[in-house]
């Protein structure tokens, strides 16, 4: 911190302190409470990540931190996932006949997970798929 | 002449160490492997329980199915008609699903994730400490498994039904390779800092960094998703469970009111028998003449005005059971002169 004799000079910089910590703050609270954030993926299959990658992490909260970080990662996917899949089934549907029996069912429709959907949505999240265009 | 060889050991350390190298006998060596032989050593199997179980995902998938169950009895035995659910067929009984109120409990505590995260005390448990935990060592193999399966139970959550067996092996392989492109992205971290580039311990800050240059949102939206996403979807399943359950257990009561209603097959039968009165106007057994008909006399059970008159609608005869004097036949009368008759015969009495 510099010290001067402006005053306003002064404030501003202990503004902008305060602007820095909060997101140390917000993280740190986050990290006491993580004990409450049940994951999906276990912590056993983060830290046998962060072992490969050459971490030997002691601080549990850093490995339920990572094994959240995963879940909602799969959560992101899935989601959009399913907006590709609903998507491409109403125009399935539009496309066809389009009975009263269809319109119905909307809430009753199944929904399955298939490449198409997922190729998009991992590449919007940074993941690219692509297939081999022939087998030889 | 003796030799003084250089590093010649001394004869102390020469008795230690030919003890250490003598030669053993072979027969001395039998004693030793039949006593070996004899007492084989046990077999200690290690098991590890990897648990892939988040209380809220599998009590949301449980519920949806609950939901699902319901909703599929109800479709089945009724039918609706506006907001209101009418049984088909009063005498089959709706079949009884008994589910214990512990598959809706609540497992979050509100003061958790309805207040700001800042207001409400952190519990001093080890963990909030960090006191290294002990984490049982697997295999890659398991940890894909492990991936597939928190991935099948996240794409339940989020409304999928079925999967194909390739989009879900793409979809765990994807998982994992975000979290080694996560470490890598760490190491990246490190390696621009001469002092974390051999450190092997992580720290938050660093942790925050590479996971926003990955993502571009930071660590706190962690949060954001358990309490937008994966709370208030368990909640969503709740409360449409309950929903459903008070319906199906509505149409259940019904079923099971009309089930204890006892008919008689005397009923049926006595629907239209009603006892005589003096009021012309209701159930009553009259006789009258016929005049048309002249010397023939009638006898016509009348139920009462309005419904012979409505009964008779559609109608242009009427077959009278008389008993004639004379010992005539059956005959019938025109329909117009049979009304007059009731009416005239009725008006005097109302």
């Amino acid at each position: 911190m510099v010290v001067s004799n402006d005053d306003e000079i002064d404030s501003s910089e202990f503004a902008l302190e305060g602007l820095e910590s909060a997101p140390g703050d917000a993280l740190s609270e986050l990290l006491q409470h993580l004990e409450d954030y049940t994951p999906t993926v276990p912590d056993a299959v983060a830290e046998k990540y962060l072992h490969m990658a050459g971490f030997e992490t002691v601080d549990p909260r850093i490995v339920r931190i990572i094994a959240v970080t995963a879940q909602k990662f799969i959560s992101d996917v899935a989601n959009d996932a399913l907006q590709h899949c609903k998507t491409r089934s109403n125009s399935q549907h539009s496309g066809g006949h389009g009975s009263n029996k269809d319109k119905k069912s909307i809430k009753d429709r199944k929904y399955t997970l298939a490449i198409e959907d997922l190729t998009p949505a991992l590449a919007d999240h940074g993941i690219t798929m692509r297939k081999p265009q022939y087998f030889v | 002449m003796p030799r003084n060889l250089w590093g010649e050991f001394k004869e102390d350390e020469k008795t230690q160490q030919n003890e250490l190298t003598k030669m053993v006998p072979v027969s001395a060596k039998r004693l030793k492997l039949s006593e070996v032989q004899n007492q084989l050593p046990a077999e200690v199997s290690k098991n590890v329980t990897v648990k892939v179980k988040n209380p809220l995902v599998t009590q949301t998938i449980e519920v949806m199915k609950q939901t699902e169950m319901l909703q599929s009895l109800i479709d089945t035995y009724s039918n609706k008609s506006g907001t209101s659910n009418y049984l088909l067929n009063p005498c089959q009984m709706i079949p009884e699903v008994n589910f214990p109120p512990e598959n809706v409990a609540n497992f979050v505590t509100d003061d958790k994730f309805t207040k700001p995260i800042w207001f409400v005390p952190p519990q001093d448990t080890n963990f909030a400490k960090g006191v290294p935990q002990h984490y049982p060592q697997i295999t890659s193999d398991i940890c894909r498994a492990s991936l597939r399966k928190a991935v099948c139970g996240q794409m339940r959550v989020a409304g999928f039904t079925d999967t194909a067996e390739s989009a879900l092996i793409l979809f765990a392989d994807a998982c994992e390779e975000f979290i080694l492109n996560l470490m890598q992205t760490i190491r990246e971290v490190h390696a621009n800092d001469q002092k974390l580039e051999t450190q092997r311990d992580i720290e938050v800050k660093n942790l925050e960094k590479a996971y926003y240059s990955m993502t571009n949102n930071s660590l706190t939206q962690v949060h954001n998703y358990f309490k937008h996403h994966l709370i208030a979807k368990n909640r969503l399943e709740i409360a449409e469970f309950n929903g459903v359950f008070q319906e199906y257990d509505k149409l259940m009561k019904e079923s099971q009111s009309m089930q204890k209603e006892e008919f008689q097959e005397g009923d049926f039968m006595n629907i239209f028998e009603m006892p005589s009165t003096s009021d012309g106007n209701n159930l009553a057994m009259q006789d009258f003449s016929n005049t048309t008909t002249g010397n023939i006399s009638n006898n016509v059970n009348i139920v009462n005005q309005n419904t012979l008159i409505n009964l008779l609608d559609g109608q242009n005869q009427i077959t009278i059971q008389q008993q004639p004097q004379d010992g005539g036949t059956q005959t019938t009368v025109d329909l117009q002169t049979y009304t007059t008759d009731i009416n005239t015969h009725f008006q005097p009495q109302e």
